[in-house]
């Protein structure tokens, strides 16, 4: 009986607990959404979609930085889905215990936490100082090089969660190791590396260090990736900083824009797994 | 099953076998030792297979039962660690008969350990996915793909034929009836597999087995998750496909091995303790071990 009692306090104590860590880190976010949503939610108009950036104390909107950023984001995540899931799997169902894999995987988790600012001195050293000249596309490495760790780890681990028999029963009707990975095990994953390019994305879409290093940045609406572009977190970084009050306004803007790109991406990307997967 | 550990694998054992007449095989084993990296797990095991029968498997647990079956098709060759030597004879061509495999049978055979056949080469094992189109396998646990009923059934047949929708939709349709589960899912074969319950899963792992039309089907404890009516259901379907096919059944059960198969081995460590017809080995087992393992005086 003593026991018993002993044994549902401690629990409720754990409980509590656990509840309280949440609570405190819900109210964190809860905290950052309201005050975004408060100072962005009043500039967000049609012509912060429809106009380039302004001259201090005009009118304007964010268009080349959405553009920008949804330039260099995409191209970034092209790259790292397709470097990440490769190196992924091959660490997961081949060469993964060599000395290789182990050096490959040791190196993806140094980069997993190599700081953001130095991924882009590394990209300004290979792609810009050599071509004398920022661009989007040195912006979308730099990204890109930011992304790839993280699909690759979700890749491998989500992999090798994978049960063997799957992979046995698919080789056992006489398919090839590489038509099993890629119709079975990928399929069997499908969630798993959805999150890692989810978890990609989250990571890039706010990062501001290494584009100030690579595409720098461009007050002007520009496509082409070989040229200076703007993008959200630079221009939110330079408008912030500014002493004027609509600069200051959209990048509240800007924010917000981030915001709500990462979690509108993050739901569509959970609704598609879940389908697929039905 | 306490005894397990006193008896050296290495020690002689009564072993008897009393095999189908040799142009009936359809699949032999021949002296086949297995290997997980340093552990030796079958030694010397002989198992022909009669085209067109049941032969069963039964032994205490981690005999190598579920080892020889995975042998038979080499499906451990996933696994760099581990590796057979001796012969798989699938319609007369050897199947183990890749350099590495070769080796060790040469190896083996210098040390004089086993006295074994010259080692031949042949193409026709080298080709592992051939073999593994004519020897398919069902696993203990089932095993559905990630994708819809109807797709899991196709699946093994588009590895190897481009078939129009109509003829793979027959295709479809007859292995899941010859596994006695097209009634229960005929109206949603294009809901995902990893719906069924445990026992339909099963049945449609027989379904997409059968769909390659293999010569050899093994199946490891195909019922050991199944109810009773499942069972009875997925004995019933073995005992039609015979007539199509040569099985290979791993099983717990006894009555089981009795009521389906025609043939039974009864493995003891490793070997290959006693092979004969069903009905000799249950009514009038030979070697000691098999007599105290079938009255169930034993694990
Ligand atoms: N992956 C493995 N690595 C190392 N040893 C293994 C492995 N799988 C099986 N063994 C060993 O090989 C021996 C035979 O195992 P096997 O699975 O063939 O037994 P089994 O007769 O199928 O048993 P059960 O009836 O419990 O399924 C056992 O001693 C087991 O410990
Ligand atoms: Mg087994």
């Amino acid at each position: 009986m003593d026991r018993a009692l002993f044994r549902r306090v401690t629990n409720g104590i754990f409980v509590g607990a656990c509840g309280l860590a949440t609570l405190i880190a819900l109210t964190a976010l809860v905290l950052i959404l309201w005050s975004l949503i408060t100072k962005g939610i009043g500039g967000l108009e049609l012509k912060v979609f429809t106009e380039s950036q302004p001259a201090p104390g005009s009118e304007g909107g964010l268009a080349n930085a959405i553009v920008g950023s949804i330039l260099m984001c995409g191209l970034g995540m092209v790259i790292a889905l397709v470097v990440g899931i490769l190196a992924g799997t091959w660490l997961a169902e081949y060469g993964g215990q060599t000395t290789y894999g182990h050096v490959v995987r040791f190196l993806n988790d140094v980069l997993l936490s190599a700081p953001s600012i130095l991924v882009g001195l590394f990209v300004y050293e290979l792609l810009v100082a050599p071509f004398h000249g920022f661009s989007a596309y040195a912006g979308a490495v730099a990204l890109a090089i930011l992304a790839t760790p993280i699909v690759t780890r979700t890749t491998e681990d989500i992999l090798a969660l994978q049960p063997n028999a799957l992979r046995e029963a698919g080789m056992a009707l006489g398919a090839s190791r590489a038509f099993v990975i890629r119709s079975i095990i990928w399929k069997a994953a499908r969630t798993g590396l959805v999150t890692g390019g989810l978890l990609g994305f989250a990571r890039i879409s706010g990062e501001t260090a290494p584009l100030l290093f690579t595409s720098l940045g461009n007050q002007f609406m520009n496509t082409h990736m070989s040229q200076p572009m703007a993008s959200l977190p630079t221009t939110i970084f330079q408008f912030a900083l500014s002493a004027y009050d609509d600069w200051q306004r959209l990048a509240w803007v800007g924010a917000l824009l981030i915001a709500i790109a990462v979690l509108s991406i993050n739901i569509i990307g959970r609704i598609l797994a879940r389908e697929t997967h039905r | 099953m306490n005894d397990v550990s006193i008896a050296a694998p290495t020690q002689a054992e009564e072993q008897y076998m009393v095999a189908p007449a040799r142009e009936n095989l359809v699949i032999e084993a021949r002296k086949l030792d297995f290997f997980y990296g340093k552990n030796q797990s079958l030694y010397g095991v002989d198992l022909p297979v009669e085209r067109n029968k049941i032969t069963a498997l039964i032994g205490p647990s981690g005999c190598g039962k579920s080892t020889l079956l995975r042998a038979l098709n080499r499906i451990y060759d996933l696994y760099p660690g581990q590796h057979a030597v001796g012969r798989i004879v699938l319609d007369g061509n050897d199947m183990l008969t890749d350099r590495k495999s070769l080796q060790r049978l040469r190896d083996r055979n210098s040390t004089g350990a086993t006295v074994d056949e010259e080692p031949q080469a042949s193409r026709a094992g080298s080709d592992l996915t051939q073999l593994r189109a004519r020897v398919g396998m069902v696993f203990q646990k089932p095993t559905p793909f990630p994708m819809s009923i109807y797709d899991n059934v196709a699946f093994g047949v588009k590895l190897y034929h481009r078939k129009s929708k109509s003829e793979m939709d027959a295709i479809v349709e007859r292995s899941l009836r010859r596994a006695a589960l097209w009634d229960e899912v005929k109206d949603k074969l294009n809901k995902s597999g990893l719906g069924l319950s445990g026992g339909q899963q099963q049945r449609l792992c027989v379904a997409r087995g059968i769909a390659v039309e293999p010569e050899v089907l093994l199946l490891d404890e195909p019922a050991s998750a199944l109810d009773p009516i499942s069972t009875a259901k997925l004995e019933e379907t073995l005992m039609e496909l015979k007539r199509d096919f040569t099985i290979v059944i791993v099983t717990h059960n006894l009555q089981q091995a009795a009521r389906i198969s025609d043939y039974t081995g009864f493995m003891f460590l490793g070997k290959m303790i006693e092979f004969g017809p069903t009905e000799d080995l249950f009514s009038n087992p030979r070697a000691q071990r098999t007599r105290d393992y079938v009255t169930g005086r034993f694990g």
